[in-house]
């Protein structure tokens, strides 16, 4: 039996300086140590000063009453003890409808990767994901590297508008993590599987946020306060059609275009499909006024036309927290504040008596109803109230029902 | 020296890339389905042709079948067009296309197939999930050959998801990793020169379950084309050559293990084969209907007996495997094997050739018989096992004449590394591959410190008890099935496996040799159920388990879990970190919150049953 072991072991060591490639262990090390493990998914870090990316979805319902969330740093080196390298990080802001969140550790971080540009994506190149699958690493805290290619450049998937498809293995745990190229930047963030069976596993068919969405919502993410960021949409009454030959705005809504016109890029984006053209025009951050670049055919011509965006909705139910009551003398008071809620963390307080919401004044119960009822997930609730002598203001952003 | 690097690679790209080719183009139905999934298809979107010609384009009849001669094209950018079917093959489902107007994409060259060689670099191109319908560009998957097989005449009818007969093709396939989806059918498989190696059939090969593909030459002759055949481009990609030879010197110490099972074959245990999700499934059943699916499989890969594992020759008379592969039999009967009464009825030959009816029952536990390439078969018994490291010994009756397995150094793998895993589908075949990275290397599945390793490559039915090779051919572990977690079990293809890493091997070989029995996964903890409360961040005590140390040390049902031997323990993984350090028998002080209070509880962590 010696012998036999013995005969084992003749190869150990033997050829495994020729076969190791350090530069590719140093690249691999490099990009494992801008990753970090947010919630049961993944996000990375983007700057010196601490922002991470993740995915909305990653972070929703797990950011604790005072905005932060916890993130873990990878154990790198398995010969050193493996310390608890846990922060906290803040929600800058976050985006439910494309599926990004902005986190910000307190304090300096060390590793961090950069976002890459538009101009380097070529279907085919090699990428690499980070993430943690399954959430194998929640008990050792080792990050999963996978390999593979780009499968394609930009494309719409429903509400992933700027996404990539890539074929490295991603799994559950791998949301929010990056997707790199060969220079170690990030080329997106890993969000979706597209799987038919209803197994929630790897398919070869992985989408990412591409980077060129994440540096478009970067300042508007950073801006937020917390709160959501709104997609742009296309103009209310814009109607379409797939024709053969392209498609067709059948009816120009609010917008400039004329019927007739054959779309051919929106946000200089070329338009494959009635889908992907509805898709790039709720690719971009919405604010008031946003307008959007559109080129379209017309006769036989080719013309850029400027077109002002709608804005998309955030589908769900606006929530605030608040109750109201209707006093004997008929004003209108707050009967009761839920725990952690919006209107809790703006200050509003039981017994609030409403005097305006936006532009309205509260008389009666109605007012309070119609003022709540125009507005959207997201939209900004501005309250004065009367709490005993003192009149107090109050303005939060409203979240979502659960 | 980094410099260098970023040439290096950027170098590698160029060499490597392949532009996406135009001429691969989407084929959809005439007159749009009413719903997804329904119409002509039976898939969620249209499949994929190739342009091979002026205005001449090669698809399968999974995606025009039979009685349809008319179909929409549509391509790359996003114009649409119709096309007719000019002819239909006889003995491959291939069928050629005649696209209906001028200004066709550039065509595709066609490669030999049958001068394919098994790790040679391919590419599939495609419309998965529609991305030529809606995006306008194809997809691209980039892969191996990872084998060769051959669809026996007499194999069943493969259906679509709503009942359709997909494929009726019985003949040679390739089998590659490139991903193959909804979308792939009909498609290319390329090689790296962007030449047509085949068309991609989504008969045999349902979500990247190794994508089977027929053959170009074999379609050339079906159809009767003249077309010249160019030689394969070959491993034009040196990392892919150097694993694809890795690969081939360890494979002869790859062998096929087929054990009886006491409690005979399929799938013992009743979870039946649910119904499946379609468009018109309400919303209300599809979460509970893909549970059922996800429990399904899982039983499918955990019982799925009736097929030969995965073995690693590791001495003259000694074949290692995963000691998950020891399902269904009584380990208990092994120590004392009953003499040569049990009716051994293991195949010599082909898996297939055995029927249900003639498995024996009880002792002759532990028995199983090698299937060697290109020799004799050689019966085996089981010798030792550990679960915890996931290995299984057997020694066989004689000398099996087959080099041992070089097993690789004790620092051998590091994330990022190239690996091959080395496997076998049948008698007499070649080896099968599929190639990735080390995906973590140091991987702990709890609070045991047995340390794994972690591949992307797929690793599917049958690889269980495979060889992972390093690049220079050296074995670095066996793939295991230490599922990543209790509820998340070893999942085939997901791009996610682990493996007994070979230093854990050597270790292990002189006590299971001695006849190691180690048939306890090592456990323990606090013996408490806890829920997320998602609004606070905070994990709330649900259950205790009886005669566990959180119900003996006075943890009530309601407490709200602070910290764990002084560590926050606000979510699952914190507290699964706090208890990283200890083993059975220690005892930690569990802070909670009951009611206002705030309460340290002395518990200990105790082992699970």
């Amino acid at each position: 039996m010696r012998r036999a072991l013995a005969m084992l072991c003749l190869a150990c060591g033997a050829g495994a300086a020729d076969a190791v490639d350090e530069d590719a262990r140093a690249h691999a090390r490099k990009l494992l140590a801008t990753y970090v493990f947010v919630a049961n998914g993944s996000g990375v870090v983007i700057s010196r000063d601490g922002l991470v990316l993740t995915n909305h979805h990653v972070i929703d319902g797990e950011i604790a009453a005072d905005r932060s969330i916890e993130v873990r740093f990878p154990a790198l080196d398995p010969d050193t003890p493996r310390k608890d390298q846990v922060r906290r990080a803040i929600l800058l802001g976050s985006d439910p409808i494309g599926d990004i969140a902005l986190l910000d550790i307190d304090g300096e971080v060390d590793d961090y990767a950069e976002l890459a540009p538009a101009d380097g994506l070529r279907a085919g190149m090699p990428v690499i994901a980070v993430g943690n699958p399954f959430g194998l690493g929640e008990a050792d805290n080792v990050p999963s590297l996978s390999a593979g290619v780009l499968s394609t450049v930009r494309i719409v998937r429903e509400d992933y508008t700027d996404a990539l498809q890539l074929d490295a293995p991603v799994n559950p745990g791998n949301s929010g993590g990056p997707a790199f190229d060969e220079l170690g930047r990030v080329i997106g963030i890993n969000g979706q599987i597209r799987t038919l069976s209803g197994m929630r596993i790897n398919s070869g068919v992985g989408l990412a946020i591409c980077s060129t969405q994440l540096s478009a919502f970067l300042p508007v993410l950073r801006a937020a306060d917390g709160g959501f960021v709104h997609h742009t949409a296309a103009p209310k009454g814009l109607t379409l059609a797939q024709r053969d030959d392209g498609v067709e705005v059948v009816e120009a809504g609010e917008s400039t275009l004329h019927p007739g016109d054959r779309l051919l890029s929106v946000a200089d984006r070329a338009v494959a499909s009635r889908a992907s053209a509805v898709g790039l025009f709720e690719s971009a951050p919405f604010q008031p006024g946003v307008t959007l670049p559109v080129r379209v055919r017309r006769g036989d011509a080719e013309l850029d036309v400027i077109v002002t965006c709608a804005r998309k909705t955030i589908p769900g139910k606006p929530y605030h927290g608040i109750a109201v009551a209707v006093a004997d003398d008929g004003r209108v008071f707050v009967e009761h504040v839920d725990d952690d809620s919006p209107a809790q963390r703006a200050g509003v307080r039981e017994g609030d008596l409403l005097l305006t919401v936006g532009e309205r004044t509260i008389a009666k119960k109605l007012d309070w109803l119609k003022a709540v009822a125009k507005l959207e997930i997201g939209d900004r609730m501005a309250m004065t109230l009367m709490r005993g002598e003192t009149e107090v203001a109050a303005e939060m952003a409203l979240g979502v029902r659960r | 020296m980094t410099v260098r690097l970023v040439l290096l690679s950027l170098l590698a790209t160029a060499l490597c890339g392949l532009d996406a080719p135009d001429g691969v183009i989407a084929v959809v139905d005439p007159e749009p389905a009413t719903s997804r999934g329904e119409g002509l298809l039976s898939t969620a979107c249209g499949g994929a042709a190739v342009v091979i010609g002026d205005g001449l384009a090669l698809t399968l009849d999974e995606v025009v079948p039979a009685g349809v001669d008319r179909v929409s094209i549509v391509l790359q950018g996003g114009l649409r067009r119709t096309a007719r079917v000019e002819r239909r093959g006889t003995t491959t489902g291939a069928i050629l296309l005649r696209l209906d107007a001028a200004g066709a994409p550039r065509a595709l060259e066609l490669a030999d197939s049958a001068k394919l060689a098994l790790g040679d670099p391919v590419w599939s191109v495609g419309n998965s999930f529609g991305v030529i319908e809606q995006d306008g560009v194809a997809a691209l998957s980039k892969g191996i050959v990872s084998g060769f097989d051959e669809i026996p005449s007499d194999a069943p009818p493969v259906r679509g998801r709503l009942g359709r007969v997909l494929t009726t093709y019985r003949g040679p396939v390739i089998e590659t990793d490139a991903a193959a989806n909804d979308g792939n059918q009909g498609g290319p498989l390329l090689d790296d020169a962007g030449r047509v190696l085949g068309l991609i059939s989504l008969g045999l090969a349902r979500e990247r379950r190794l994508g089977t593909v027929v053959p170009i030459h074999l379609v050339v002759r079906d159809l009767g084309l003249d077309l010249p055949l160019a030689a394969p481009a070959g491993a034009s990609d040196a990392n892919a050559a150097r694993l694809a030879r890795a690969a081939a010197a360890a494979a002869p110490a790859v062998v096929l293990l087929y054990l009886e099972r006491p409690n005979g074959l399929g799938n013992p245990v009743g979870i039946p084969r649910p119904p499946l999700l379609t468009d018109e499934t309400p919303l209300y059943e599809r979460e509970r209907l893909a549970r059922h699916w996800d429990r399904y499989y899982h039983q499918q890969q955990v019982l799925y007996t009736d097929q030969p594992v995965s073995g690693i020759v590791v001495g003259r008379d000694l074949v290692l495997t995963s000691a998950s592969n020891l399902h269904g039999i009584d380990v208990d009967a092994v120590a004392a094997p009953a003499a040569a009464d049990g009716i051994m009825d293991l195949p010599w030959s082909e898996p297939k050739d055995v029927a249900p009816a003639t498995r024996t029952t009880g002792a002759a536990a532990g028995r199983g018989r090698v299937l060697i390439h290109g020799a004799p078969a050689v019966e085996a018994q089981l010798v030792g096992f550990d679960l915890a490291l996931d290995l299984a010994l057997f020694r066989t009756t004689t000398d099996m004449a087959v080099t041992p397995a070089v097993l690789a150094g004790d620092a051998a793998i590091a994330v990022g590394d190239g690996v091959a895993l080395v496997g076998r589908h049948r008698v007499g075949g070649e080896h099968t591959l599929t190639t990735g990275v080390i995906s973590a290397a140091t991987r702990r599945r709890d609070q045991n410190d047995l340390t794994m390793g972690q591949i992307d490559a797929l690793a599917n039915y049958g690889n269980l008890g495979g060889a992972v090779v390093d690049a220079e051919g050296a074995v670095v572990g066996m793939v295991a099935m230490l599922g990543p977690r209790e509820d998340w079990p070893w999942l085939i293809n997901s791009g996610v496996a682990l493996f007994t890493p070979s230093a854990a091997i050597r270790d292990a070989l002189p006590a299971l040799e001695r006849g190691k029995r180690l048939d306890e996964k090592p456990g323990f903890g606090l013996g408490v159920r806890l829920q997320h409360d998602r609004l606070g961040g905070r994990l709330v005590v649900i259950e205790l388990v009886l005669g566990m140390g959180a119900a003996d040390g006075g943890v009530l049902a309601g407490d709200v879990l602070l910290s764990v031997d002084g560590k926050d323990a606000r979510t699952h993984q914190a507290v699964t970190r706090a208890l990283i350090p200890h083993q059975a028998g220690d005892r930690v002080v569990v802070r909670v919150r009951r009611g206002d209070q705030e309460i340290d509880l002395d518990v200990e962590l105790k082992a699970f049953e």
